[in-house]
């Protein structure tokens, strides 16, 4: 369904263009997109499907009396009306912290939690039946702030978290005490990061058709993690997992709000089987926020100490995150944010004390640099302060405390490959950073700051004693090479990057390739496009299954020219004998001899992170625990309009290591999109609650930058070559994003004089400090 | 996804027409290019049976030079405003404030009479029916009292319109169609400082078009406040004319927007006329707006950045007609 | 038919001083809501009027038609499921973020806050159109060799905005370009190979010339 099943006329010029590794390959599934022809969840003919619909809680934190469906069951057209009866297993992403329902039992947490659903003959009827629900509830009281949620007296939102603290991490690398001991320089300071939301272009939407004959269910949903809907339908709705199909369609981006099961899809579920048909549920824009899932609310209190030469000596950290009304990923983004303060930089000692808090609001989650941004905006913000305290050049005391890969960091992470003082090199020079730092004049300044990101967390959600990622690729009479894959495109390329993997392996024509995805009724298993780990993962998988069926080729190609295995000259469209290179034959030969006597070859490559590269043994050492991580540099120049509060961003120029570009112009599409995304929360993004209400659940009260307020980006590729990524690759789409907050608080330093601590860096912020500056300037007048 | 109500079509030729048909349908309304009033009607915002059109109107979208004065029907799309060459060469507030509404496909459609009598705006109003149910409604929809100023009778929706600042700084008058004929009074009149009825037309009545002096001695400038560079409403937004004559000042209009639940002229600027713009005269336009200004917390912004910023602006836009006089 | 949930411990109590934020007043709070206070009111969902349908011609794409469109119908619920031209896309409640953006007359119109009978007698034209004979236009093969789609889920919103600019720009520089798509939003590309996907397709059509 969303294979590119065309094979679409190219120009000469691209025709003759590499489609292996390395080339700027068009997305295998891009003419659909620009077509207008790739179906999206809510484009699926859905002829005579049920329309469904949630009502959300308007309370903020309230036990659930009752709630009174039957005036709304009545009306006619309406063919169910669910409620949290229909489902009283939780469900979570994590195995160990599942706590959310897919409909309120007992108790609602958030304002916009469901609290029942309805499936009716056309929406007006839906509407109509929503508002004939009543609901009985006993409010309590509740919590919208972090401080809050763990006063003295607090109600507990769960009964069995203490506090309301959801996650707790203390832990300790290296010497931290010594570290400060023999450190010249410390300082500490507090940082504080709004709460920010992923706003992923498409809304939520599912289909469900339930057979009532076979009691078996499909859903087609706009999910990053196929394989965890899939689990959490089963245990949701009491099903086996193999009566259960999940089709993942064209999914417009995601970037963290779709890589767990979210309640709509298990809500759209429970309507079909309770309707006994099939149910649309199309979510508004509003909903999607709702969800959210995003990055939580932080408070960071970070403590650093460094030579007077600049090397860093100690590093303490303190953090809290408002997470939301239930636990999601909640655990995981708590952890990677004491965990990835390090992989980066020589840092001796590490002293990480870490607060996940549930409030009455919407549920965090993971987004787009999973638990580091808010850390990583801290850390580089105070090491540019310091390093003016000590007069060393920003870039400079970066230089200072570089790693050497190979590796392993205090906390037993591996760093097998490490470009992060070339990326320094090029930003230094393309920025013309020693001309133009601090020389720019008046609300003209220039920023810089370093970031990274895991290639895929080497410790799987599931302990399966499954690889890691798995990958087929058959082969039938037709001589078409099909790729089956689990793994989720949703617009960041993976489906290009395995097709160019396998093009580059076999060496075949890249239009004999197919690829098809996230079928769970045909695909194998992936766990999900989440933690940058498909390019690692499943590239590695793509290549090992490649290579794979290049050996079964070239068996039936010697069989077929009667010579030896090594004897064979591989030519991908064809093989000839290397002692006669007249006798050669095509790959549609190859093929009707591969399939002699077997029928259709399906071969599988698999990839999984070898047991050192899952953590050290110590406590939390298996946390951020990665087989590469991607390196990231970045200068940042800003106009600034004081009077008005206004920053202007006139241009980025960053450099990536993601090891090996498997697609160059991918990858610079995927840094300008993080760099991008990390301006947004640096300068407008931000949810807003009132009393738990959130006040911004649109696409003009919460601001996603413009085309015009967006700068060019330029983006150079650094090329590490890690020793374990397909080909050298490592991820390169979450990485810089997280450099660019503290880039940019920077040079609006540079330009402006004052450090914002505080994101988002708003027009009111700057206005108000505009203010003080012009008060305190007369004060020192008039004295 | 939000289903509109259910309403009836109607799409008149002439605005006589129109008249007719919004008098026999008691609960119907007009709409023009439907930006701002079709997501607001899938909000919930309003319920009409009726809905008449005016994009059939051919009356109402000619834009004419008569005399010393540019004629502009209201169904005139704001993109055609923006690119009108009588306004861009001799109304530069008017062509600033009309290509800086909301996006650029908005403005293909929007119209001029659209932007003069847009909804007011808040921040707990325009939100969809459940969240405002959630909140118990508010007085400019479905529910009492004010959710802005807790104790208030009275209802403080912003007005957020771009093109009236600018065209009542540009001394306009606005023409009229009721069902007593047609009327000409100056723009400034049509509105009123109350976020629920914000417009002094009576019912029925129709904004046929406006009429702004062509007068090269003034110059002009429009500028908003926003927090992206385009699709936002205005948080603030000044518009100033400006006469110069040598060394003096000898005309001086400022016109706000977005502080208000009307657009705002400033009064006391004829103390300024007849003396060069000094220091002090920049200092009393930043006093005068600043008295003028009702910036309440109608927008996620806060209202002290509101209120300074447009200060911020009448001083600046001012110091720069002033400059480019010279 | 009502559903009852397990309460809270009989002792529990609530915090001493405890005031609800709702602003619910507190007396109501172990009342029954009455119906419509949470969704919708119930009176509204029912429509004050009737559901009017009428005839409704104009051309989609190139081709005359005629169909019985609901009096309140939008353009993108006309075009989506009415003409099953499900390219255009629902990105927002409502006018926010150009996905639904279609030409009209060769007017670049968001679809989602057009009603679908006022632009009868007129041409409409989706991003379904755009391929000519089989062939993509240059604008969609620029945006698909540039990687102006990541997602795609803007991308046709974008490239009509971008094709509405060329029929009257054919060679805008890259702040035209910016300035002409100022009303739609990408969340994936940082908008970097949008610009250079149009100007591109501009010089596409240079060559062509």
């Amino acid at each position: 369904m969303n294979a590119p099943d065309r094979n679409f006329k190219l120009r000469p010029a691209a025709n003759k263009a590499e489609r292996g590794v390395g080339a700027r390959t068009p997305l295998v599934d891009g003419i659909e997109k620009v077509t207008g022809t790739a179906r999206y969840t809510a484009d699926l003919p859905a002829n005579g499907a049920l329309v469904g619909k949630i009502l959300r809680s308007p309370y903020a934190h309230a036990e659930l009396l009752e709630v009174d469906i039957s005036e709304a069951a009545a009306l006619p057209g309406v063919r169910c009306v669910i409620t949290g009866a229909e489902c009283d297993t939780p469900y979570g992403v994590i195995p160990i912290a599942q706590n959310e329902y897919p409909l309120a039992r007992e108790r609602v947490r958030y304002i916009g939690e469901p609290v029942a659903a309805v499936a009716a003959v056309d929406e007006a009827t839906a509407d109509l039946a929503l508002s004939r629900i009543r609901l009985r509830v006993r409010e309590l009281p509740a919590y919208f702030k972090a401080a809050d949620a763990r006063g003295a007296n607090a109600v507990l939102l769960h009964d069995n978290k203490q506090g309301n603290i959801e996650r707790e991490v203390h832990n300790e690398f290296g010497d931290t005490a010594a570290g400060f001991a023999a450190a010249d320089l410390v300082r500490e300071e507090t940082y504080e990061c709004a709460e920010v939301h992923h706003a992923m272009m498409e809304p939520n939407a599912a289909l469900a058709a339930w057979d009532t004959e076979r009691g078996h269910l499909t859903l087609w949903s706009v999910t990053q993690v196929p394989y965890y809907v899939h689990l959490t339908l089963a245990q949701c709705m009491a099903m086996d997992p193999a009566h259960i199909r999940v089709i993942k369609p064209f999914v417009g981006g995601g970037f963290g709000h779709r890589v767990e099961p979210l309640n709509f899809e298990i809500i759209c579920g429970l309507l079909a089987r309770a309707a006994r048909g099939t149910v649309r549920l199309l979510q508004t824009r509003e909903e999607a926020f709702l969800t959210h899932r995003g990055r939580p609310e932080t408070q960071i209190r970070l403590k650093l100490g460094l030579t007077r030469d600049g090397r860093m000596t100690a590093c303490q950290a303190d953090i809290v995150q408002r997470g939301g009304a239930y636990g999601g990923y909640g655990l995981v983004t708590i952890l990677y944010a004491g965990a990835l303060l390090n992989g980066i930089y020589d840092l001796p000692a590490v002293k990480y004390d870490g607060y996940r808090v549930y409030s009455n609001t919407p549920p965090c989650g993971a987004m787009r640099g999973h638990g580091t941004v808010n850390s990583r905006f801290a850390f580089e913000s105070l090491l540019d302060t310091m390093a003016a305290e000590l007069n060393i050049d920003p870039i400079e005391i970066r230089r200072r405390n570089l790693l050497r890969a190979p590796t392993d960091t205090i906390n037993g992470l591996k760093v097998m490959s490490y470009g992060l003082g070339d990326c320094l090199d090029w930003v230094e020079k393309a920025s013309d950073w020693k001309q133009r730092h601090g020389k720019l004049g008046a609300g003209k300044g220039l920023g810089m700051a370093c970031s990274h990101f895991v290639s895929g967390s080497a410790k799987p959600v599931h302990f399966t004693g499954q690889p890691h990622a798995t990958i087929a690729l058959r082969l039938d009479f037709d001589g078409a090479i099909t790729i089956l894959t689990g793994a989720a495109d949703i617009g960041q390329g993976s489906s290009t990057i395995i097709s160019q993997i396998v093009t580059e392996v076999l060496g075949v024509d890249h239009r004999r390739l197919r690829l098809i995805a996230n079928d769970s009724a045909i695909t194998p298993k992936d766990n999900g496009s989440y933690s940058s780990r498909v390019t690692f993962m499943v590239g590695n998988a793509a290549a090992d299954a490649a290579r794979k069926l290049k050996a079964v080729l070239l068996a039936a190609a010697a069989r077929r020219l009667k010579i030896a295995d090594a004897e064979v000259d591989w030519f991908g469209e064809g093989a000839a004998s290397t002692l006669d290179p007249d006798r050669h034959i095509p790959f549609e030969e190859i093929a009707e001899e591969a399939l002699v006597g077997v029928g259709m070859l399906t071969v599988n490559g698999t990839f999984t992170c070898p047991i050192e590269f899952q953590g050290g043994k110590q406590r939390g050492g298996a946390v951020g625990s990665t087989m590469g991580f991607s390196y990231a540099a970045q200068a940042v120049e800003v106009s600034v309009d004081p009077d008005l509060g206004k920053i202007r961003v006139d241009k980025v120029w960053a450099a990536i290591d993601c090891g090996f570009a498997i697609n160059p112009m991918s990858v610079e599409g995927q840094v300008q999109g993080a760099i991008w995304m990390g301006m947004g929360q640096a300068m407008y993004e931000e949810t807003v609650y009132e009393n738990g209400r959130h006040r911004a659940t649109n696409m003009i009260d919460y601001r996603v930058p413009t085309i015009v307020d967006s700068p060019e980006i330029e983006v150079h590729i650094v090329e590490s070559m890690d020793p374990n990524g397909p080909f050298g690759a490592k991820e390169a789409s979450e990485g810089p994003l997280s450099g660019f907050l503290s880039a940019l608080a920077a040079a609006v330093e540079d330009a402006t004089g004052h450090r914002y601590r505080m994101l988002p860096i708003t027009p009111e912020k700057i206005f108000a400090v505009r203010q003080q500056q012009i008060a305190d300037a007369n004060q020192g007048t008039a004295l | 996804m939000n289903a509109l109500p259910n309403f009836q079509y109607l799409r008149p030729a002439t605005a006589a027409d129109a008249l007719r048909l919004r008098a026999a349908n008691p609960t119907s309304q007009y709409i023009a290019g439907g930006t701002d009033l079709l997501p607001n009607l899938r909000r919930g915002l309003a319920s009409p049976a009726a809905v008449i059109d005016l994009g059939a109107i051919a009356e109402l979208t000619e834009i004419a030079e008569q005399g010393n004065a540019l004629r502009i029907g209201s169904g005139v799309s704001l993109a055609r405003i923006a690119a009108h060459p009588a306004v861009t060469a001799r109304l530069p507030a008017l062509a600033q404030a009309a290509a800086s509404v909301a996006g650029p496909t908005h403005r293909a459609a929007a119209t001029l009479g659209g932007n003069l009598c847009l909804d007011t705006r808040c921040s707990y109003y325009n939100q969809s029916e459940a969240w405002r149910a959630g909140n118990n409604y508010c007085m400019k929809r479905d529910g009492d009292g004010c959710r802005v100023a807790k104790k208030s009778k009275r209802c403080y929706a912003a007005f957020s319109g771009d093109v009236a600042p600018a065209l009542i700084a540009l001394n306009t008058e606005v023409e009229i169609l009721g069902a007593d004929g047609s009327r000409r009074q100056p723009l400034i009149e049509l509105y009123r400082d109350d976020g629920m009825q914000w417009l002094t037309l009576a019912p029925g009545e129709l904004v046929v078009a406006v009429t702004v002096p062509l007068d090269d001695a003034w110059r002009s400038a429009y500028e908003k406040v926003r927090v992206r560079g385009a699709i936002d409403f205005p948080l603030a937004g000044v518009a100033v004319a400006l006469r110069r004559e040598g060394g003096l000042l000898t005309g001086l209009r400022i016109a706000l927007t977005g502080v208000s639940s009307q657009p705002l002229a400033i009064d006391g600027l004829n103390a300024l006329l007849g003396k060069p713009l000094d220091a002090a005269a920049l200092d009393a336009i930043s006093e005068q707006a600043d008295l003028a200004n009702r910036s309440m917390k109608t927008t996620l912004v806060d209202v002290l950045y509101r209120r300074g910023v447009s200060l911020v602006l009448a001083k600046r836009l001012t110091q720069r007609l002033w400059d480019a006089v010279a | 038919m009502a559903r009852r949930f397990r309460r809270l411990p009989a002792d529990f109590v609530l915090p001493a001083g405890y005031v609800a934020p709702h602003i619910f007043e507190p007396a109501s709070k172990y009342e029954m809501i009455p119906p419509g206070t949470v969704g919708r009111p119930a009176n509204r969902c029912e429509g004050k009027g009737t559901i009017v349908k009428s005839i409704l011609r104009l051309k989609v794409n190139g081709r005359s038609r005629e169909d019985a469109v609901a009096e309140n119908a939008l353009l993108i619920d006309y075009l989506r499921e009415g003409v099953g031209l499900t390219g255009t896309k629902q990105g927002c409640d409502g006018g926010e973020c150009g996905a639904c953006t279609v030409l009209v007359d060769g007017q670049p119109r968001l679809a989602c806050s057009t009603l679908a009978h006022s632009v009868a007698g007129r041409e409409v034209e989706t991003v379904e159109s755009l391929s000519h004979e089989g062939n993509i236009s240059r604008l969609q093969r620029a945006f698909h060799e540039q990687l102006g789609a990541q997602c795609g889920f803007c991308t046709p919103g974008m490239i009509m905005a971008a094709e509405g600019l060329l029929r009257g720009n054919p060679a805008p520089d890259r702040e035209q370009i910016r300035a002409a798509l100022a009303g739609n939003l990408c969340r994936c590309t940082g908008y970097v190979k949008i610009v250079d996907a149009v100007a591109a397709a501009f010089r596409t059509g240079e060559a062509a010339q």
